[in-house]
């Protein structure tokens, strides 16, 4: 880019020392990026790129009254708009993206995930006849799936798209933990299911021979240091539930409302047979004798396999739920009828009201209201007003991963569509409402 | 090719003009309870509406069997159901009467069978409810959930019998009755290979619309039609639950025929063109026929492995060929499984396919310079229940500013988002004074 050329524009504007003229017979239109600077020979200031044309009259071109005489003026400028924003994209993390966001402590917890399993695989590997260590090395490898599982949420929830809404993904990732459990929860019944069915064929297979076959039933129980493994099986469930709440994570999903008063792992009807039933196989030498011990196995087994089927379907309805985009249904007809109380709302068109995940509830409302003088801002607060008091009223229709104690504040954070229900100072479950007011 | 072809579109029509009659003869508990909602006292007790809904199930049986045969998919399935429950109640009592434990826990494992089928079964009928208060957007997702059990089984299952197998390999097992499992496995065969072709049927006519799809008009048209059904179906229902009951029930879906039907918009057919071959399999394909599919499929080769395997073994001697059969067994079912869990994920976690964000970027930009409009928040747009037809659903919030009417450019948003979508239903928008949105 030529400097010395003759032709410069000739600006009559005071801005001319500023203004480092370009030639006319530049191709390159008039507002040229910053790019070019370093090409020029010369150390001036960079150029006013950004200066208006309007600044230079004679490099108007056509028909831009507004600053050339006041007959002219017709039209208001409209008010300067923000920018749109643009809807977010999240990049999906990658295993090595995930990997390498992992703290220490993190890699930790996987690591004692790991070994929960090996725990259970070594129990299983020991279990040849008896079918109550066979179901606990089951509930043992659902648990450590539910502890792996809570780290990894841990994991990715340090990431934007796992939280955040974006185009692509509208509720964020998190209802892959939903999945993820009710994966587990199917397997947990299946296998509740699977051990059942060993029991009925074991007990047809006797009343088809009328033999017992086994004669060898203390090698069965003691072969291979089997109460070492035990012990350490239970040891492996306490630690985990205490260190990774890995059964509130799947199994408070589970709403047993006259359990949940317990404490400390009572209210999980796994936990209990878990450690109740390694309790009685340890003990087994000592308070009965070696025939007995398969019709014990055997019964124990039987309860096991009730705990697992119980737990597994309670579970696998709740979470089905979720991922089915249902919700309460007496919550949803408790709040519209509380809306319809409202003297401002003529009627409620329509409503959906569903649960994304354990932290979010969507709540639409299409509503028509009395008279087109009434305040929309007030029937919008009245109607979050409601949600929350029914939610709050209702806080065990509701799926939540933290929500034992009944001490709950209910409060609405600043944003006028974001609200939650809080659960002893922490968020307890959010609900995002629209509502749509039809004139 | 085109004679399943023709037969696929004689027994769609079947099922279309068969629709309206069902819908009446189908018992439907939720209709009467939010038909009566104003009246209803809600109880703070939180019932569970899903045991509500099977209480009904088995309260009407004779309406039930009824509803299945009068759709095609429902039919096939529960005739194999009765097949196959024959069959293993036959193998049951053979085994009984011979003391053949073979045979017994063949026909347990047939029992499993026929509760996967079941499940397929139930999820067949449910996705055809209408929605309600508990599930305001229907069951559609149920078909998809009941797919991603079986493909969660179906691993789960191919795990378990590479682990049998390699426990085989280490100590094998002499099999006896060699002559009775053969014929028996023959059987399992036949009645297996009836449910193939069964379920093919309806799955060749999912999966012709998407091998056509090289001629573009044609397929898309096409695509809609055959596996729309189940949408078309569902637009009926809505129909006559407005018919049966007051038109102020919040409940019901809007009315869909009421919307001025758009054409599908030329960016949506251009965004057609690029879009992967896993998309397109996660639009045309009903995941729980799929799932029921694969799991006769993997009985099918259990049968075949055994006679083949039981064969080879009598030939060369070598007992090796039965667990080396099951591995290879296994392995095929995990690799078959793993796409159907994939796919019905995907549907379940409410994520857009690319070319679906695209459009919805366009649109929401188109949002964005409606007059008045100041901007939105909260986009939140999700694919619907079926998965089949590429409709999405969704809410926003727009602010506009003081001088707009509320109305008109909540009409105009609402025309911009239908414009660009293909088919968006259930638009909920909230419009907020800009001024009365805290930030």
């Amino acid at each position: 880019m030529k400097l010395s050329g003759g032709s410069c524009i000739g600006t009559e504007n005071a801005t001319e020392e500023n203004e480092q003229s370009l030639p006319v017979d530049s191709p390159l239109p008039r507002s040229a990026s910053p790019v070019k600077v370093p090409r020029k020979p010369f150390n001036f200031q960079s150029t006013v790129a950004s200066r208006s044309p309007v600044n230079k009259p004679n490099q108007r071109r056509g028909h831009k009254y507004k600053h050339s005489s006041v007959s002219m003026n017709f039209f208001l400028e409209p008010p300067p708009r923000p920018p749109p924003v643009l809807p977010a994209h999240f990049p999906v993390p990658t295993y090595k993206d995930a990997i390498q966001s992992m703290s220490r402590d993190q890699k930790i917890q996987l690591g004692w995930c790991a070994l929960h399993f090996l725990i259970g695989l070594q129990l299983w590997l020991i279990s040849y006849e008896s079918t109550v260590l066979m179901a606990i090395s089951h509930i043992i490898f659902y648990d450590a799936f539910a502890a792996t599982m809570s780290v990894l949420v841990d994991v990715l929830s340090n990431f934007e798209v796992w939280k955040n809404s974006s185009i692509r993904h509208p509720f964020g990732l998190q209802r892959a933990e939903i999945l993820a459990g009710f994966a587990s929860t199917v397997g947990l019944l299946f296998m509740g299911i699977d051990i059942g069915s060993h029991l009925c064929e074991n007990f047809m297979k006797h009343a088809i021979t009328e033999s017992a076959p086994h004669d060898h039933e203390s090698e069965r129980f003691y072969a291979r240091g089997t109460p070492i493994v035990i012990i350490l099986a239970v040891m492996a469930t306490v630690v985990s539930s205490i260190v990774f709440k890995n059964h509130e994570r799947i199994g408070t999903a589970v709403q047993f409302s006259y359990i949940r008063k317990f404490k400390y792992g009572l209210n999980n009807p796994l936990y209990l047979t878990t450690v109740c039933s390694c309790i009685v196989i340890i003990s087994l030498p000592f308070w009965t004798s070696e025939p007995w011990y398969s019709t014990i196995d055997n019964m124990l087994a039987v309860v096991i396999a009730f705990a697992m089927c119980f737990v597994g379907w309670m579970t696998a309805l709740t979470l089905g739920r979720m991922l089915l985009m249902g919700f309460n249904g007496n919550c949803a007809r408790m709040i519209l009828e509380e809306i319809q109380r409202d003297s401002d709302v003529k009627s409620v068109e329509e409503s959906r009201m569903w649960q994304v995940h354990y932290g979010l509830c969507i709540i639409t409302i299409k509503l028509r209201l009395q008279g087109s003088a009434v305040d929309e801002t007030s029937v919008r607060a009245n109607v979050n007003r409601i949600v929350g008091d029914v939610l709050k009223a209702n806080l065990g229709a509701v799926a939540m991963t933290d929500s034992k104690s009944p001490g709950f504040a209910t409060s609405v954070n600043g944003s006028a569509t974001v609200n939650a229900v809080k659960v002893r100072g922490r968020t307890g479950i959010q609900w995002e409402s629209t509502i749509d007011i039809d004139h | 090719m085109s004679e399943s072809h023709n037969h696929y579109h004689s027994v769609h029509q079947h099922t279309r003009n068969s629709s309206s009659s069902t819908i009446r003869l189908r018992p439907s508990p939720l209709i009467t309870s939010t038909a009566t909602f104003p009246s209803s006292t809600p109880s703070t007790k939180s019932s569970d509406e899903v045991t509500e809904l099977s209480l009904s199930l088995i309260r009407q049986p004779v309406l039930l069997v009824q509803t299945m045969l009068a759709h095609s998919d429902t039919r096939s399935i529960f005739l194999f159901l009765v097949l196959n429950f024959t069959f293993m109640l036959v193998q049951f009592i053979y085994s009984l009467l011979s003391h053949s434990l073979g045979l017994l826990s063949d026909s347990i494992h047939m029992l499993l069978d026929c509760v996967a089928l079941l499940v397929g079964l139930l999820a067949s009928v449910m996705a055809k409810w209408p929605p309600s208060a508990s599930f305001p957007y229907g069951l559609g997702k149920v078909e998809s959930l009941s797919g991603f059990i079986n493909g969660i089984l179906l691993v789960g299952i191919s795990a378990g019998i590479v682990v049998e197998a390699v426990e085989r390999i280490w100590r094998p097992v002499v099999i006896e009755r060699v002559t009775e499992l053969l014929v028996v496995s023959f059987l399992g065969l036949i009645v297996n290979l009836v449910g193939i072709v069964a379920f093919n049927h309806g799955h060749v006519g999912h999966g012709h619309s998407h091998s056509h799809s090289h001629s573009h008009s044609h397929s898309h048209s096409h695509s809609e039609h055959s596996s729309n059904s189940h949408l078309h179906e569902s637009s009926h229902e809505h129909h006559d639950s407005h018919d049966s009951k007051s038109t102020d029930d919040p409940f019901s879906s809007p009315s869909i025929g009421e919307k001025p039907i758009i054409p599908p918009s030329s960016t949506f057919s251009c965004a057609d063109d690029h879009d992967t071959e896993k998309e397109k399999a996660r639009q045309t394909h009903n995941e729980n026929m799929h799932g029921l599919f694969l799991h006769i499929l993997a009985d099918t080769l259990g049968s075949v492995g055994v006679i083949v395997s039981t064969a080879l073994t009598s030939y060369f001697g070598w007992p090796g060929f039965d667990p080396l059969a099951s591995l290879f067994i296994s392995i095929l079912i995990f690799m078959s499984a793993v796409p159907l869990v994939i796919s019905s994920a995907n549907s379940l976690l409410l994520s857009l396919t690319s070319e679906q964000e695209y459009v919805l970027r366009d649109a929401l930009n188109d949002v964005a310079t409606v007059p008045g409009v100041v901007g939105y928040s909260l986009p939140r747009f999700w694919p619907t229940g079926d998965g089949t037809s590429g409709a999405v659903r969704g809410i926003i919030h727009v602010q506009v500013s003081e001088e707009a009417d509320a109305a008109v450019v909540r009409q105009k948003v609402e025309a911009r988002i239908c414009g660009a979508l293909k088919s968006a239903t259930d638009l909920f928008i909230q419009v907020d004074r800009a001024s009365s949105v805290k930030h």
